[in-house]
């Protein structure tokens, strides 16, 4: 059978076609293509045509024209539509004809830059010409460094290593800065949130470095499908930019299925595992010799999904080892082998994380099974698009878990079809990551007097920063007064180097994790069962002070669930509106959280079986936040009834906002209070679960019409009786009939 | 909420209410005060003041038990090796600058500068310091003018890691104030490699106090340690009270001063090892290192010699002038150290093997190559069980040679000429 005919199977079984949920063909496109401008050096053309590339696809050429008169441009294309070319060509074609110019590439991983210096090196080699091509990383050795910093025509490298190991230095890399030409930023929608809003002040850093040298570099970058990428890109650079998403590379037919396991408890919601599931589908696949890539959302789950298949597949003539796993932590030379078997055709089947979504050269597979929404609409498409040939169709399926998330974009297809909803929000003036890179700055280059930083007026930063005797301002500059190395302190995915480590003495003493501050009252008291890759571990000592969490591996029915006694406190209203009879307002809260108890809850059953004390002193977090505050006498509910339909509709908007902010659901936080302090009303606040805030709140007053129909959505919806955690939560801890109330409240407040 | 409340807010908690800004310096003239207790006058540059501190010393000034102009006694020949690099033969001292800074942070990176900078040279037969010194931020770009305005005059210097910190601290130094860096000279001797070289194995610290202590026999007064001088001067910055400075200028001093003797104590190791009360024990061995790598192949023997005595280089010093002896042809001579060694247990192994090539491909007197070999084989054997881990390379390696020797004795009672098979390449033993 080939995959037609799988999927006319699946279509006609009926024990899969029923939990087919929605079926999209999106049909074959034809290539557009133009030829390659006169400007482009011959030799960079012949080089391509030795590759078997004669012409251009519209995108590159338009990639190539834009940027060679100087513009900036975001590139927005899917998975495997030759977006490399898009900056390789220009930078190439610009060192071809001035070999003092220089290029950095950004990329948010090491794996992807190793794959990225290789398709670049053949070019190069192609052309036989002394083009030098670098990585500077932390794996870099020492002694290569100075002929990096000296010689280096394109240094490949990440945020990371350019603020601790090449900002702070810069005088070092004279030659570079003095000559920059092109700053090549690959995956952009990468950077948002936290890492964004640290991104983009690098940025503005690496500007001040630039002008210093007399150098005006031009940003090309590329993105995954969102809601805002040019707003995005404009944001992370601080320079206007030229949007390129018509897509002109060919595609055959592909068939997106979404695929919904069965319910098999339904007061509970609790569906049949997606694992094994997406197991019988790929398999179905696999065993008719179709090239299939199977997802898995963490590195257990692979492991777990490559046994699986291995199984079944050594029953068959082609064995176990035409499956192989990829994920982090396998070694880079068996990853390299397994990339060209896929390419090659010589491995039938993958199962990876989302370590494949990115633009790791691994060919076109022909179907891709997605087990559990990725997060994101950009990484399902991304993980979609490693199925695809240009010239027969493909497959992708995506098959849902029981979270909230999975089950709302299973059952609205639309918002995945249609323009994308999400969108890559970032904040580069949180005050807390603007003070940590002003410090940076200061380090790298005094501030003059009047002198700007991502436009805006810093005098009164830099005032404080001389308070705490971490600047000096004399002569009418501003100038680093410490020994230390800030960029050290300071780390570009994490709001605060506050984190809690954890550390396993089950056999000696390894570090396997870390937990945010915030979190950590709920997830690593004494007792608490903290989970991590699958295995169930348990706190036995939390050293507060020391910010350290001794913790013991154990096999136990039961998890544990934290009472968090949240505050929250209005300082700042930044903006409000008022429709009917709702309000709106987003701004600046104090958020203080005390955790007091922990109850012992038996999986599956949801027993409660037994709790504890928690003493740890209370939390606090200066954030920003989206409220919406009701009358008091809406629907004519109770104030109990009220209460329970604002919790519960507090976990809908919690549980899908994700969906438009592209975080993790963890990344925000809800808190209902039944007449609040500032409002004199119920309200129900959602805020960043980050210090400082980095914009979801702002946009979640700015969609709070849309996001209150799609909780409407999900709770019509929703198949279970009196709540689940798919939807409002379940009733034992929202109250009973929760849905129904939340329902209230939402016709109340919404106008249609 | 105004954004400083906000910043408040947000540091308050992590550091407890020290911010009192009292960065704002005392409006007083700090001249009077500067020259009264550093002795500092101002210089004045067309890019703005900063302080000077003079010291003259007399040319038989002694310190550390050496005279400072005994370094102009050191001859061409000995500057090679101090440098282990020939072209130092034309080095001249009366061409050379001795520098040493003194910075506000040893982390590096371009948010470091050097707030007083220390040249010592000679002049006619004095030894001259200036430091050059700012009182805030903003004199720096006068300092370096005048930095480079003496730099002129001279074209090699002398440093104690300055190689690796100094000289690349004051170019960035220069670039972030735009200003031609003067410090590309044509010689610069960077005491701390030459010291490393010769004294690690006798000193384990070749930092320059442990050099001081250890080789002029000196102990400063009134001096600070180095971590404690960035916050000296912080505190400085903020009050302008120049006492606590003090100790700094004879620290930056006391640096200059002892590279001076230290160069001219390690001319006389080179110059007499042997009558020279300046070398001991350990340094022989690394003395033979520098004659050997130096091509100085009598005086390495010599000193190699005099280091088998010494415990702590002695394996070393057997093994290097067996190897030697070995390059030079001079078999019987390695033979009797490698015999010497299996006797005495050191680097038993590598001793055997050498014999066992030395037997094989020279004497061809396979039996005893094979017996050697045999013995070495027992040796790792033995080491075996009690190191634990496998050596399992090792043990390959001798058992294909004991074959090769055996194959060849054999063979060699059949047709002599075929001895020459041995020169396939397998050759290459535990080196």
């Amino acid at each position: 059978m080939n995959s037609e005919q799988i999927m006319d199977r699946l279509k006609t079984q009926e024990r899969l076609a029923k939990n087919i949920t929605h079926w999209e063909v999106i049909p074959e496109k034809p290539g557009e293509y133009e030829a390659f401008p006169e400007y482009l050096s011959p030799k960079l053309v012949s080089a391509l045509e030795k590759e078997g590339i004669y012409r251009l696809y519209s995108h590159q050429r338009r990639a190539l024209d834009e940027v060679t008169a100087n513009n900036d441009i975001i590139v927005v294309t899917p998975t495997a539509s030759g977006k490399s070319l898009c900056y390789n060509l220009p930078v190439l074609n610009a060192i071809l004809a001035d070999k003092n110019a220089r290029a950095i590439y950004l990329f948010p991983t090491k794996a992807l830059s190793q794959d990225q210096v290789s398709e670049l090196m053949d070019i190069i080699d192609e052309m036989e010409e002394d083009i030098k091509t670098f990585t500077y990383d932390g794996d870099t050795p020492v002694n290569a460094r100075v002929a990096i910093r000296k010689d280096g025509h394109i240094v490949v490298t990440n945020p990371d290593m350019l603020h601790t190991g090449i900002l702070p230095h810069h005088t070092k890399w004279m030659k570079l800065f003095s000559n920059l030409k092109y700053i090549v930023i690959d995956e952009i929608h990468i950077y948002r949130g936290i890492f964004g809003s640290h991104t983009a002040n690098l940025l503005r850093r690496l500007h001040r470095i630039c002008k210093f040298y007399g150098s005006n570099p031009i940003f090309i970058c590329c993105s995954a499908t969102i809601a805002n990428p040019r707003e995005l890109s404009e944001k992370i650079t601080q320079k206007p930019m030229v949007l390129i998403d018509q897509n002109g590379a060919p595609a055959g037919e592909k068939n997106i299925i979404f695929y919904n396991p069965p319910v098999v408890n339904r007061q509970l919601g609790i569906r049949r595992s997606s694992l094994l599931e997406a197991k019988t589908l790929a398999l179905d696949f696999l065993k008719n010799r179709v090239q299939t890539i199977t997802f898995a959302r963490s590195r257990l789950a692979v492991e777990v999904m490559l046994t699986y298949l291995q199984e079944e597949m050594k029953k068959l003539p082609v064995g176990r080892n035409s499956i192989r796993g990829y994920r982090g932590g396998y070694l880079p030379k068996e990853r390299r082998e397994i990339e060209k078997g896929l390419r090659e055709g010589k491995i039938l089947g993958v199962v990876s994380t989302n370590a494949l979504e990115l633009g790791i050269d691994i060919g076109n597979l022909d179907a891709s099974i997605i087990t559990g929404y990725p997060g994101s609409v950009a990484s399902t498409w991304q993980q979609a698009g490693r199925a695809g040939r240009r010239s027969s169709m493909s497959a992708s399926i995506l098959v849902a878990s029981s979270s909230p998330l999975d089950q709302f974009i299973i059952n609205h297809p639309e918002y995945f079809f249609e323009a994308s909803p999400e969108y890559g929000l970032i904040n580069p003036d949180n005050l807390y990551i603007l003070v940590s890179h002003i410090k940076c700055a200061a380090f790298e280059l005094p501030f003059a007097d009047g002198e700007t930083f991502g436009g805006e007026n810093i005098d009164e930063i830099l005032a404080f920063l001389e308070g705490e005797r971490i600047l000096r301002h004399v002569g009418e500059r501003w100038h680093w007064m410490a020994e230390s190395f800030p960029a050290e302190e300071i780390s570009l995915r994490s709001a605060s180097a506050e984190n809690f480590v954890i550390i396993d003495i089950t056999k000696g003493a390894k570090v396997i994790g870390e937990v945010d501050r915030g979190s950590a009252p709920m997830l690593i008291h004494e007792e608490a069962i903290y989970i991590h890759a699958g295995q169930q571990y348990q706190v036995e000592k939390l050293d507060y002070e020391e910010k350290k969490a001794y913790v013991r591996k154990v096999d136990v029915d039961y998890y544990t669930d934290a009472n968090l006694a949240v505050e929250i406190k209005v300082l700042d209203v930044f903006r409000q509106k008022a429709d009917n009879n709702q309000q709106n307002y987003m701004g600046e809260v104090m958020v203080t959280s005390l955790a007091t108890m922990f109850k012992k809850i038996k999986f599956f059953t949801h027993e409660n079986l037994g709790f504890g004390p928690i003493h740890l002193p209370p939390e606090e977090m200066h954030t920003t936040a989206y409220w919406l505050s009701i009358p008091e006498n809406t629907g004519e509910l109770s104030r109990d009834e009220i209460e329970s339909g604002l919790l519960g509709l507090c976990n809908v908007m919690v549980n899908i906002a994700p969906l438009y902010l592209m975080c993790d659901p963890k990344d925000i936080r809800g808190v209902v209070q039944i007449k609040s302090p500032f409002t004199q009303k119920p309200t129900i606040y959602i805020y960043d679960n980050f210090p400082g805030g980095v914009g979801f709140s702002e946009k979640l007053y700015d969609i709070e019409d849309q996001l209150l129909k799609a909780a409407r959505q999900v709770i019509m919806e929703c198949d279970c009786q009196d709540g689940c955690p798919s939807c409002v939560g379940p009733y034992e801890e929202v109250g009973h009939s929760s849905k129904t109330f939340a329902l209230k409240i939402i016709k109340g407040v919404l106008s249609d | 909420m105004n954004l400083s409340e906000k910043l408040k807010t947000f540091i308050s908690g992590k550091q407890t209410g020290n911010i009192k800004a009292d960065g704002h310096t005392p409006n007083k003239d700090i001249y009077p005060v500067m020259k009264k207790i550093l002795e500092a006058t101002t210089v004045n540059t067309p890019l703005g003041k900063h302080f000077i501190v003079e010291k003259i010393y007399n040319g038989y000034h002694i310190h550390g038990k050496i005279k400072l102009d005994s370094v102009f006694n050191i001859s061409p020949e000995i500057l090679k090796l101090i440098a282990k690099n020939s072209v130092f033969e034309n080095f001249d001292f009366s061409r050379a600058i001795f520098i040493d800074t003194e910075t506000t942070g040893l982390a590096g990176g371009t948010g470091t500068l050097a707030f007083l900078i220390g040249i010592g040279f000679f002049e006619g037969n004095d030894f001259r310091i200036t430091q050059y010194f700012i009182s805030d931020y903003d004199e720096e770009a006068a300092a370096l003018y005048s930095l480079s305005g003496l730099l002129k005059n001279f074209d090699s210097m002398v440093s104690f890691n300055g190689k690796s910190y100094d000289i690349p601290l004051l170019s960035t130094r220069y670039m972030l104030n735009r200003m031609e860096n003067p410090l590309e000279k044509t010689f610069h001797l960077d005491l701390l490699a030459c010291a490393r070289r010769l004294y690690r194995e006798r000193l384990g610290s070749v930092s320059l106090s442990s050099l001081e202590a250890n080789l002029l026999s000196l102990k400063r007064e009134g001096d600070i340690p180095g971590y404690e001088i960035p916050s000296v001067y912080f505190k400085f910055l903020r009050d302008k009270n120049p006492y606590p400075l003090k100790p700094i200028f004879y620290h930056n001093r006391m640096d200059i001063l002892s590279m001076v003797t230290l160069t001219a104590n390690m001319a006389k190791s080179f110059k007499a090892p042997f009558e020279s009360k300046h070398c001991a024990n350990q340094d022989y061995y690394c003395l033979g290192r520098v004659f050997e790598d130096m091509g100085m192949i009598e005086q390495s023997i010599e000193c190699y010699e005099k280091a088998l005595n010494v415990s702590w280089v002695r394996e070393r010093s057997y093994t290097r002038l067996s190897l030697l002896y070995k390059r030079l042809d001079l078999w019987r001579k390695a033979e009797r150290l490698w015999i010497d060694m299996v006797k005495n247990n050191i680097n038993t192994v590598f001793a055997l093997v050498e014999l066992a090539k030395y037997y094989e491909h020279k004497l061809k007197d396979y039996d005893k190559a094979a017996q050697v070999t045999q013995k070495a084989l027992e040796t790792v054997y033995k080491k075996r069980t009690i190191v634990g881990h496998s050596l399992k390379d090792e043990i390959a390696e001798l058992k294909k040679r004991l074959k090769r020797i055996d194959c060849k004795d054999k063979g060699g009672r059949r047709n002599v000429q075929d001895a020459e098979f041995s020169n396939t390449g397998q050759g290459t033993g535990l080196l």
